[in-house]
């Protein structure tokens, strides 16, 4: 199978992953036994307000019907309103997604920067103290609840030691007086483009906690990945040629091992996105930072159906994406996995 | 290739250089005030205090951090009807007239009209406007704008419509003089005091809709607006230069609601100084906030009950002498010393004890006995049946209300069940069908304005929405109804009524009063000029504050 072929396959698939989970989403938001309306114009509102308001959203109309105004609104990228915050949802999305983005993206960077070579290191160095301690951090990382530790290094940094600040995303006396004007919505960028670098550096200053705390199980998980394929591919019969070849071990390690180690933790690395993505719910609570995390849990809580189901299907499309993109760059780095798929 | 091991490198420095610099320092507005004693050399302290005096007008403005769990649903102060909108809304918008604190005297005060005056019947009032008043968007608070915003409310499908449902003819006798004729005898000095429905707003601004309103704009005569909203994370509200009170150095000049769902994390930021004001911390942490530095709680009465509603049409609740049986059966001693951190009072009925009205005697007590002579007359002597008890999800004391009632009704031979349940579907499920819902659920109300007409009328009246017992006593209603009619003209009249409907309702046990409820409040102790009148529920005004 071509390398074009695998991809239009791959392309189609999503696809029918993201209508699949439209459709679910939809329905099961109709089946659920609460009634949105009585949210949007509050609980003492009388009957012939709530039928009023259900006529206007055309919830008053047979679920396929209103199926198919989902949808169409949706490839027109309308959400809906929120019955909550009474706004249109993609303007909430334009703020919160960039929120969480940058705050998954950082922790991911961090987690293939930090991650990789621990576990190259340790695998290199099997058995030694170096392994020993890596082991030992990486499992305390996998299993320690995110909620949790983020709670333990606030009472630590901000409370004890008075170091980082307790959560957002900008002190609030930025927020007056010398806010981040919005270009991209990630505060790191368009802190450097618009050349506001006090704020800029208060907004690093805010990422520094819950970019840690977010990414403590990714560069764990991916640590433990990476040793264990690294263990796996040191075992072969061409490092032992390599190594009698004369080549130097950064070379083995990182030029010739890694390369083969790595498709696994591309997976991992996926995956662990989209993990990292529904996990920084919990950690943004804790931060209060104002991203997707914050905003579907208000809205679950509150019975906002239209927002949950934007936000299942953004992180469904950025987790399919995200797949995609991986299934694609392992396809690029090892040919037997579109040969495979044949 | 991205494995390259210089573009490994690359990375790692470009992300280390980032930490580095934002952990470089802690950047100024992160500094916490140093305010260490120090004994030094006259000349230099002058230089120091001058720099200090410098520093302080380089400071910026002086910021009011409010952290709060929930961002507004609403802020339509039309329509807002909830406790979430009320912190903001209190800010920015004002009533003709203001309810004063339990105990006061006068009960109602001027705020923007100035005196008033009704006929005998209370079916003519006249009341007289503050002068040199403006909204936020410039337009001028007068009689027309009363009379704009009255007729706005009452002429519209909002929830709030109904207080000024008495209101038939509206009269703008001049500029800052306005009369209103009602359909029937109504206290309208206490309808415009109400906490919902009646803000003044501007008439430029009458023809928007929630949704206006919810992009971070408001249009009232208060001390502070809204000038810019991120939702779910911040409110901020900047002084409004023209306000009428007029302004000095140690009030407030900008109000942020930071929007914090985790209590833990509010309550490091009252004890840290990072928020000014919280509210809804964990119970049990209150005695050690109090003791903390820099910390005051005040723990204030509020109007608001908690019920529980016992489901008058589902066996075997149907039966008076069995609901009678389990409100007996209620440890209320026990709910008061323990839920709610100890806080809460004893209540008699649906009126609380800080509203007009209330009665003096007749607390409830738990009555074992009581309960079992009533089971056996009921026909139920061994009990043999269970009770499904529905807690609303969001407030774990709403299923502790029905766990610590569980051992008593098992000595009753009674099972009770506690289903956590969204609050909605279960109003969906009691409005589908009664006699299938719960036998037993938790509701808490707090009074739109203070009478005890509210509490009664809502929750207990045939067929209203929030009648979640099914209750419907003619007799009942008869008597509110009348108690509400003279309210306007014999107040004491009206307390007798009230207080013979809230025995009607007792007697019936149309639901367990478990407690009335208080409001409490964490502040930082070096604030002067705390005010808080609990008809405005969830509401301290920032203006009166001052550092």
């Amino acid at each position: 199978m071509s390398i074009l072929n695998y991809l239009i396959r791959r392309i189609g698939l999503a696809l029918l992953v993201i209508l699949g989970v439209m459709i679910i989403t939809f329905f099961v938001s109709r089946v659920l036994p609460a009634d949105p309306v009585r949210l949007f114009v509050g609980v003492r509102a009388s009957e012939e307000t709530v039928e009023a308001k259900r006529a206007e959203f055309g919830l008053d109309q047979p679920v396929p019907v209103q199926f198919l105004n989902y949808a169409g609104g949706i490839l027109q990228g309308d959400f809906g309103i929120s019955f909550r915050t009474k706004r249109p949802i993609v303007d909430d999305l334009k703020i919160f997604v960039p929120a969480t983005l940058e705050l998954v993206i950082l922790s991911m960077v961090l987690a293939i920067v930090i991650g990789i070579p621990v576990g190259v290191i340790a695998a290199a160095n099997r058995g030694g103290w170096i392994d020993q301690i890596s082991r030992i951090v990486t499992i305390a990382g996998v299993s320690i609840p995110s909620f949790w530790l983020a709670l333990l290094l606030q009472l630590l940094f901000f409370s004890t030691l008075d170091w980082l600040p307790l959560g957002g995303r900008l002190s609030r006396e930025f927020i007056i007086s010398n806010p981040i004007e919005t270009v991209t919505g990630f505060y790191v960028i368009d802190g450097l483009v618009t050349g506001n670098f006090e704020a800029w550096r208060n907004a690093l200053w805010h990422l520094v906690l819950p970019t840690f705390v977010l990414a403590t199980y990714p560069i764990s998980l991916t640590a433990r990945m990476t040793r264990s394929s690294m263990l796996e591919v040191m075992s072969e019969t061409y490092i032992s040629a390599a190594q009698a070849a004369g080549l130097s071990r950064r070379e083995i390690l990182f030029k010739l091992a890694l390369k083969n180690a790595i498709v696994p933790t591309l997976t991992v690395l996926g995956l662990v996105f989209a993990f990292s993505i529904t996990g920084a719910i919990l950690v943004e609570i804790v931060f209060s930072w104002p991203g997707l995390g914050t905003y579907v849990t208000e809205s679950i809580l509150s019975a906002d159906f239209p927002v949950v189901m934007a936000v299942t299907l953004i992180v469904t499309v950025i987790y399919v994406a995200i797949n995609l993109f991986i299934d694609i760059l392992q396809a690029t780095l090892d040919p037997r996995v579109r040969l495979g798929s044949q | 290739m991205f494995l390259r091991k210089n573009y490994l490198f690359l990375v790692l420095a470009l992300l280390l250089g980032l930490f580095l610099v934002a952990c470089g320092g802690t950047p100024a507005a992160e500094e916490p005030a140093a305010d260490e004693p120090v004994a030094e050399e006259p000349a230099v302290a002058a230089e120091e205090a001058a720099a200090e005096e410098a520093a302080e007008e380089d400071a910026g403005p002086k910021i009011f951090t409010w952290a709060e769990a929930i961002d507004p649903f609403d802020i339509d102060p039309r329509t807002s009807y909830d406790g979430q909108g009320l912190p903001v809304l209190g800010q920015a918008y004002e009533t003709l007239t203001h309810y004063n604190p339990p105990g006061s005297d006068p009960e109602i005060s001027p705020e923007l009209a100035l005196s008033w005056e009704s006929n005998e019947d209370g079916t003519e009032w006249t009341f007289v406007l503050r002068e040199g008043v403006t909204f936020h968007d410039g337009e001028p608070f007068n009689a027309a704008a009363v009379k704009a915003l009255v007729e706005n409310v009452r002429d519209s499908d909002f929830a709030t419509s109904w207080i000024f449902g008495p209101i038939a003819e509206i009269e703008v006798v001049d500029d800052y003089t306005i009369k209103f004729t009602n359909e029937y005898p109504a206290k309208l000095d206490l309808i415009f005091s109400s906490a919902f429905g009646a803000w003044m707003v501007s008439p430029n601004v009458l023809e928007n809709d929630q949704a206006w309103f919810a992009e971070g704009v408001t249009a009232g005569t208060g001390p502070y607006m809204i000038t810019s909203r991120e939702a779910g994370a911040r409110i901020v509200m900047e002084r409004y230069e023209e306000y009428w009170g007029g302004w000095n150095e140690n009030k407030f000049d900008v109000v942020v609601f930071e929007y914090v769902a985790d209590p833990t994390v509010r309550e490091q930021m009252i004890r840290s100084g990072d928020a000014d004001l919280t509210r809804e911390l964990d119970f049990e942490n209150l005695v050690s906030l109090d003791e903390a530095d820099g910390v005051s709680v005040k723990v204030e009465p509020s109007y608001a009950n908690q019920f529980i509603m016992l489901n008058t049409a589902k066996a075997p609740l149907d039966n008076v002498l069995v609901r009678q049986a389990l409100a007996a059966s209620y440890p209320y001693e026990e709910v008061i010393a323990n839920l709610v951190g100890g806080l809460a009072t004893p209540a008699v009925g649906a009126i609380p004890q800080s509203m007009w009205g209330a009665a003096s005697e007749g607390f409830p007590a738990q009555d074992m006995d009581k309960a079992r002579e009533l089971l056996a007359e009921a026909g139920m002597a061994d009990g043999g049946f269970e009770i499904e008890y529905w807690a609303y999800e969001g407030d774990p004391t709403n299923e502790q209300l029905g766990e610590v009632w569980v051992p008593y009704l098992r000595e009753l031979g009674i099972t009770l069940n506690i289903t956590v349940i969204d609050f909605n579907a279960a109003m969906d499920a009691f409005w589908n069908d009664p006699a299938n819902a719960h036998h037993a659920v938790s509701l808490n109300w707090f009074p739109t304005y203070v009478t005890p007409f509210d509490p009664m009328f809502s929750p207990f009246a045939t067929d209203e929405y929030f009648n979640i017992a099914a209750y419907s006593n003619l007799d009942f209603e008869d008597t509110l109804f009348a108690a509400d009619g003279v309210t306007a003209t014999d107040q004491e009249e009206a307390i007798a009524l009230f207080q013979q409907a809230n025995q009607m309702l007792i007697d019936d046990a149309a639901a367990i009063f478990a407690y009335d409820m208080p409001m409490v409040w964490e502040i930082r102790d070096d604030l002067s000029g705390y005010y808080y009148s609990p008809a405005y529920g969830t509401v301290i005004q920032v203006y009166d504050l001052e550092r």
